[in-house]
């Protein structure tokens, strides 16, 4: 049987963000992503060690782009998901599509 | 001019240099419409986070390459002292013969001061060995240990600080008169912490 990665909420949250960003996934356009659909900003210091954990476990990649005058001549890194990491993701979706089935909660739509 | 110099070395000392700059500058372009007191307030967490995820990294193979260190920085303060004990009594030697052998001695006589030249000082000993001990050789610990922990240099001095610690306490220095005292390690790993961040930031020539 093969391992699986067990993910937290923040690198769900993370892992979604940056699938949703697609090729312009990085640092500040993760943070507001995150930020406009969860209400809440991430601190810098959660999301780079999340991101850095999350490329650890291979779950994404990064690479860098070009230097650029308004970052201060500096490269935005960017990132993707890999394949284990759209799997880690959408497992732990279906497990939280499970918990929450036949549940009825406020605002969601299959439960 | 590269914009929050000093924010990045801050990071690249806890993490890999392209992330810390990439990392700098995604602060860098939130900074335009929230300020520079936003960016630092976003600069020192994210360093005490990269700072803790750090040492979490391979706390056991710091553990051991400071232990490995202690051994060094032992015989680097053996040589060291030996070289400094050298000089001075080559100072002193060259100092005894130009009183005695070039007219000063006479000087003296005329004058009715008596001279009797005095043997090395022990204070000039102790604050070769002294300097030697707490600085000079942690110093040159510390330039070394770039080579091998390059971006972990304040975890490093950390694990250092409790390792170096214990070994002060329990590995005495043989030979040398002033043991290097676990009172004394704050002040070595201060000059090993010294010594990476010279090593680390001295200007080096373009490469062509």
């Amino acid at each position: 049987m093969a391992a699986t990665t067990a993910l937290g909420e923040f690198e769900q949250v993370v892992l979604l963000a940056i699938l949703r960003l697609g090729e312009e996934a990085y640092g500040v356009t993760i943070r507001r992503e995150i930020a406009k659909c969860t209400e809440r900003e991430p601190a810098p210091g959660a999301l780079y060690t999340t991101l850095d954990r999350l490329e650890e476990k291979g779950l994404v990649s990064s690479a860098c782009g070009d230097p650029t005058p308004e970052r201060g001549g500096r490269a935005k890194r960017y990132f993707t998901v890999t394949a284990s990491g759209v799997r880690a993701v959408a497992r732990a979706q279906r497990a939280y599509q499970r918990l929450l089935k036949g549940l009825a909660l406020p605002g969601i739509a299959h439960a | 001019m590269r914009k929050h110099r000093l924010a990045e070395a801050l990071l690249s000392l806890v993490g890999p240099a392209d992330r810390a700059a990439s990392a700098i500058g995604d602060l860098i372009e939130e900074e335009g419409g929230r300020g520079r007191f936003w960016f630092w307030r976003s600069v020192m967490p994210l360093w005490l986070s990269l700072l803790w995820r750090d040492l979490r990294t391979a706390p056991l193979a710091m553990a051991v390459s400071c232990v490995a260190a202690w051994f060094v920085y032992m015989a680097l303060s053996l040589v060291f002292a030996f070289l400094g004990y050298v000089a001075v009594t080559l100072v002193w030697g060259v100092a005894y013969l130009l009183m005695h052998h070039t007219g000063f001695e006479l000087l003296a006589d005329v004058f009715l001061i008596r001279f009797d030249w005095p043997p090395i000082p022990d204070w000039a000993t102790d604050a070769i060995q002294a300097a030697v001990l707490f600085a000079i050789a942690p110093f040159q610990i510390g330039r070394g240990s770039t080579h091998f922990w390059r971006g972990h240099e304040v975890s490093l001095a950390m694990v250092l600080l409790i390792v170096w610690s214990a070994m002060a306490a329990f590995v005495p220095l043989v030979g040398i008169d002033i043991s290097a005292r676990p009172t004394m390690v704050p002040l070595m790993v201060t000059f090993v912490l010294a010594g990476a961040l010279c090593e680390r930031f001295r200007p080096r020539p373009a490469a062509s």
